[in-house]
This record gives structure tokens, C-alpha cells and sequence, in this order.
């Protein structure tokens, strides 16, 4: 995304996400839920989502599309497209929040 | 909370007693009625209330000694001309009037479905699936289920073949004791339901029925000595069974995985958002640690052996039967 200018060059503004506090995620059997203290609900998770919950601290949105995609075989842009929904949802359904952990130059 | 030291009378039951005596105390300072979970104050001017609330409580003591009182709730007579033209009768819970008047004659029906509003509401340090719960050896069978289900009829069944009755409506999770508790009340059969359980048990206490209610004709099952005397013991976790009646249907009893548990659980309780993480953490714990079988059934006889066979065959039962599956999560 870019953003801004620093010091006269160009920089991107990395989405990435963090688990918010304390939310918890646990596997029950072979299904996945997550407890949100924000909405005080219990949600079912599908297998992406679980996913991404587990990979936040990899880095961001492409980063963690790398780690999927390097785990099963498939192209990135791929992954990275199945993955569009899933961060709105887990944000929507508290989750996970942004963070903004520095401006790569571009 | 009651007092849980002893299960024996101290009072003379409501059959026991002089109907005068019950009338009485419903009239004046009220009759405090032990649930197990919790002590229900009622008061009432109605004596066709008192006279409904002996034949489906009478193993209850007529106590009107005070003290604690987790829930009140009267049973008030319309005033006015309509008391002679077409008598009416309001439910109160905590002095409020919530819900419409029902016929005088009916005053049972909303008794029972008020209270059990407000146990919903106001039992919140308890986890309270909507289930019935029946117990032996020690553990609990939970039967979570969803109305027309015949989680009640199921419920009455099995308490009418030496299972405890613990609730046709609430299985109650105590999360400090680690084990579910009774909210006794008499076991709320609807249409068919009472004819089925009178077939399969003749007999069996079952007061006044009451056509025309919102849920059709109602009718409801006495609670028995053992789930009388038991009211305060606490039943640990021992298998979960969802029940499905279904017309015409061969007894089916399908193993269910902890994925499958888990939604029928946390997504069927009436206080689940509000006690936030503590559901979380019962919800997760009887999933994974409970059997749990899927009951498809029509014959109620045929459905209460198959749930015999199972429990004699559990071996390890209730949590134990599990203790071994990991426990994963994200950290």
C-alpha cells in the first residue's frame, strides 16, 4: 500500500495482524474454535482460518500466504486469493487486530 | 445456595400435608421449594394453583420456614369483573409481570414456563445447556437437544427406569464443582409425548393435562423419591447423547466425534455468552472428554434399552473413557 513519503522516497505500509488479547483458539477433535472475549462468542473456524490464526507471528498477509503455499504445493497468488476473505472475517469476528510494525521502502 | 448437607425431610411433603396447610402457606409468607440448584420462593392466592402445584410436586416438603431464596415468583389472580366472567391468572417473577395472563384454570403451565424463564435468566453461576439430564453410578447422561427433539419424553423415560432425574429442560454445569446439579421440577410432557409416556409406564404420576396452551396440550411428570433425595448430589460428566425422534424410525445410535459435540453444546445454552470463557472451558471439556452417540429413535422402549447397553458397556466410563485424547490448541 503505498502511503507516504520518507525522507523523499516511497514506502509501503505492511498490513499485518496480531491475535488479539485474549482470544483463544482450540481444536476439538478435528474441527477448530475460537473464543473471542471481544463479543464474548464462540465461533467455528474452517481450516484456512485456523491456519492463519496459527501462523500470525510468520509476519504479514504475503508472508503467511509463502509458509501456506511452500506447505501444500500450491501457487502463491493462489493461496494468497483464498485468503482474502479470511482476514476481514477474522477481524470482524474479533480475532485478530492490525498493527503497523514499520514501512518497508518500496 | 441451599444447604446440601442432608437429603432427608425435615417437613411433611406436599401430598403429606393438609391442603388447607399449602393454601395457606401459598397465601401468606409463601412455600420455598428446593430444586436442587436452587430455592424458589412462590406465593399465590390461587387455590387451583395449589391444589395443581401437589399433584405434580408432591414429594416437595411444605416448607415455609424463609431463608434463601435464589428466585421469587407469585401466581396472582386477575382482579376485577374478569375474575367472575373469565378468571385469569398473571405470573410474577421478582414482582415483575412479564408475560400475558393465561386462564385460571392453567395457572401449572405458567408456573413451569416461568420459572424456567427465570432460572434462564438468572441462574448465571451455572452453565445451563438446554438438555435434559438423567444420572447413575455417579455420572451424568446429558441429552442436549433442541425443542421436538424428544429430549423431554426421552428424559421421562429414562427416570422412569431408575435413571435420576436431574431436568427435563436444564443441564446445569456447575463450574466450581466440576459436575452438573439438579434443577428439579416435574418433567414437561407435550401432545403425543403424554400418551406415549403412560403407555410405557402405566401408571406413572403424571398430573392434569392442559389442551390449548401455546404448545398444544401439556401435561407434566412428578419427580420421583430417588430424584427427590438426590436434588443436591452432584453428577459428573458421563456421556453426551443427542436424541432425535423421528415417526417411524428404526433405534439408531451413531458414535459422534468431539467436532460434532462441541457445536450442540456451546451453541444450545441459554446463558453461554454470558459466562464467556467459563462456557468456553465447560464446553470444550465435556466434548472431548465425554462418549457422546447420536440417538435416532421412534419406540421409546427401544431407545431406553439401547442407551442401557451402552452405558453397561462403556467400561471406563464418563470422562475417564477420553482422559487419554490430547488436548491441542494454539498457544
Amino acid at each position: 500500500m503505498l502511503e507516504l513519503l520518507r525522507d523523499g522516497v516511497a514506502s509501503v505500509t505492511v498490513a499485518r495482524y496480531v491475535r488479539r488479547p485474549g482470544v483463544r483458539v482450540e481444536a476439538v477433535g478435528e474441527g477448530w474454535y475460537a473464543y473471542s472475549p471481544a463479543s464474548g462468542e464462540t465461533l467455528r473456524l474452517n481450516v484456512e482460518m485456523a491456519a492463519v490464526l496459527e501462523l500470525l507471528d510468520v509476519g504479514d498477509e504475503a508472508a503467511i500466504a509463502g509458509v501456506l503455499a511452500a506447505d501444500t504445493g500450491l501457487p502463491v497468488a493462489s493461496i494468497a486469493a483464498s485468503l482474502t476473505g479470511i482476514w476481514d472475517q477474522l477481524r470482524d469476528a474479533g480475532l485478530i487486530q492490525r498493527i503497523t510494525d514499520g514501512a518497508v521502502p518500496s | 445456595m441451599p444447604d446440601s448437607s442432608s437429603a432427608s425431610r425435615t417437613a411433611l411433603s406436599l401430598r403429606e400435608a393438609a391442603a388447607p396447610a399449602l393454601a395457606g402457606a401459598l397465601a401468606g409468607e409463601g412455600l420455598w421449594l428446593d430444586l436442587g440448584a436452587l430455592r424458589l420462593r412462590v406465593r399465590s392466592d390461587s387455590a387451583v394453583f395449589a391444589r395443581q402445584l401437589r399433584q405434580v410436586y408432591p414429594l416437595f416438603e411444605l416448607d415455609t420456614g424463609g431463608g434463601w431464596t435464589d428466585i421469587q415468583v407469585r401466581m396472582v389472580r386477575a382482579r376485577g369483573l374478569r375474575r367472575w366472567v373469565a378468571p385469569q391468572v398473571f405470573f410474577e417473577g421478582d414482582g415483575e409481570r412479564v408475560f400475558d395472563p393465561f386462564p385460571g384454570d392453567s395457572p401449572l403451565p405458567h408456573f413451569e414456563w416461568g420459572t424456567n424463564w427465570l432460572v434462564g435468566r438468572r441462574m448465571n453461576h451455572l452453565l445451563l445447556f438446554h438438555a435434559g439430564a438423567v444420572e447413575r453410578d455417579g455420572l451424568a447422561l446429558l441429552l442436549p437437544a433442541m425443542p421436538g427433539s424428544g429430549k423431554s419424553t426421552l428424559t421421562a423415560a429414562l427416570s422412569l427406569r431408575g435413571w435420576r432425574l436431574l431436568s427435563d429442560e436444564f443441564g446445569a454445569w456447575d463450574p466450581e464443582r466440576g459436575g452438573f446439579v439438579s434443577v428439579l421440577k416435574p418433567v414437561a410432557l407435550k401432545n403425543e409425548s403424554i400418551d406415549v409416556i403412560e403407555a410405557f409406564a402405566p401408571g406413572a404420576p403424571i398430573g392434569p393435562r392442559f389442551p390449548k396452551t401455546r404448545k398444544g396440550t401439556v401435561a407434566h411428570l412428578a419427580a420421583d423419591e430417588r430424584a427427590w433425595a438426590g436434588r443436591h448430589a452432584v453428577a459428573a460428566p458421563g456421556a453426551v447423547i443427542l436424541p432425535r425422534w423421528q415417526a417411524g424410525a428404526e433405534t439408531q445410535l451413531v458414535p459422534l466425534a468431539p467436532e460434532d459435540v462441541f457445536p450442540a453444546l456451546a451453541f444450545n445454552a441459554f446463558n453461554y455468552g454470558v459466562l464467556g470463557e467459563v462456557a468456553f472451558d465447560a464446553a470444550l471439556r465435556l466434548a472431548r472428554g465425554c462418549p457422546a452417540w447420536r440417538l435416532v429413535y421412534s419406540r421409546l422402549d427401544e431407545a431406553v434399552a439401547a442407551l442401557e447397553r451402552v452405558w453397561s458397556g462403556l467400561g471406563r466410563r464418563g470422562e475417564a473413557a477420553a482422559a487419554s485424547v490430547p488436548m491441542r490448541g494454539l498457544a
